[in-house]
């Protein structure tokens, strides 16, 4: 499983390039990230919770690398200021374990899983 | 400790609540997200028209991040139909995503909740996924209850749990280089 914590502006480039990649279903949560980097000042405002994109992705092991250098590739808006230092970051990458997966529509009927992903599902534990 | 995060219609999420409340899980988080399977988010199979671009245009209306991502308006209520430069495939459905901590034995048990209220067998069901937790830590430490490894030593550690300690219980082994 890959949380992807990127820019609203950038998530729908990094869906359009998982998709090309045939990297499969995915989630989207609106967040607001609050982190160390020193925040957005417009005007006299100062904006220190930032609005993100959390993407859930769901994909096999051997895939994970794919998965995560694309997301790498398109999530960079590479936001500076006129000095070039970097304002604010350009997202997470998080990756966990999934220690079992399956689709509720097909759950007890044909057995285990449908098995949407071309290899064995997202399991990465066992 | 497991967690179930699990993804579904979200029409369903108040009838797996309640589901769930009587199987004797009360404690759940529900988001409201959006999602796409492998089929790519097609609503025409086997979704009910009506519910859908209602919650659609609710959550353009909140959400100001993501409103060119829905490829789909409903036209019959006088909204513009989709542009060809939103002509997407990415269209992202409204779902509703549950997640809850759980005790190993209980996984089984919580998952065919999930699985009963949620199964039309229909594209769109949803997916459930079970990933391991190494610790839980209640806030409000006084009263017990998840068998995670810190709170089963909470009694004698008397409440006076310094991140140290937790780490040292969580992650033993990279506890003697902090």
């Amino acid at each position: 499983m890959i949380w992807a914590l990127v820019w609203p502006e950038a998530t729908e480039r990094v869906i359009r390039a998982l998709e090309h990649a045939r990297i499969g279903g995915m989630t989207r949560i609106p967040v607001t990230n609050f982190d160390r980097e020193p925040g957005i000042s417009r005007d006299a405002v100062h904006y220190r919770e930032i609005s993100r994109e959390m993407l859930m992705i769901a994909v096999p092991d051997n895939e994970v690398a794919r998965a995560v250098m694309i997301i790498r590739a398109e999530a960079k808006i590479g936001s500076r200021n006129m000095a070039g230092e970097y304002l604010v970051d350009d997202g997470r990458i998080f990756v966990t374990y999934v220690e079992d997966s399956f689709a509720i529509r097909t759950f007890g009927r044909t057995g285990r899983d449908e098995k949407p992903y071309e290899t064995d599902h997202c399991s990465s534990a066992r | 400790m497991k967690q179930i995060i699990a993804v579904l219609r979200d029409d369903r999420a108040e009838k797996t609540r309640a589901d769930l409340e009587a199987a004797g899980i009360p404690g759940i988080m529900l988001l409201q997200v959006t999602g796409r399977g492998v089929q790519k988010g097609d609503a025409g199979i086997g979704r009910p028209a009506g519910i859908l671009p209602r919650f659609i245009r609710r959550h353009q209306k909140n959400c100001t991040s993501c409103d060119t991502v829905h490829g789909m308006t409903d036209d019959r209520d006088g909204d513009p139909p989709p542009s060809p430069d939103d002509a997407s495939d990415s269209a992202f459905l409204p779902k509703c995503m549950l997640m809850l901590n759980a005790d190993d034995g209980d996984v089984d048990r919580i998952v065919m909740v999930i699985v009963r209220a949620n199964q039309t067998g229909r594209h769109g069901d949803g997916r459930i996924f079970i990933c391991p937790v190494i610790g839980v830590i209640r806030i409000a430490a006084s009263d017990t209850g998840g068998k995670s490894p810190v709170m089963e030593r909470k009694e004698e550690l008397k409440n006076d749990l310094s991140m140290k300690q937790v780490r040292a219980i969580i992650l033993p082994e990279t506890a003697q280089q902090v």
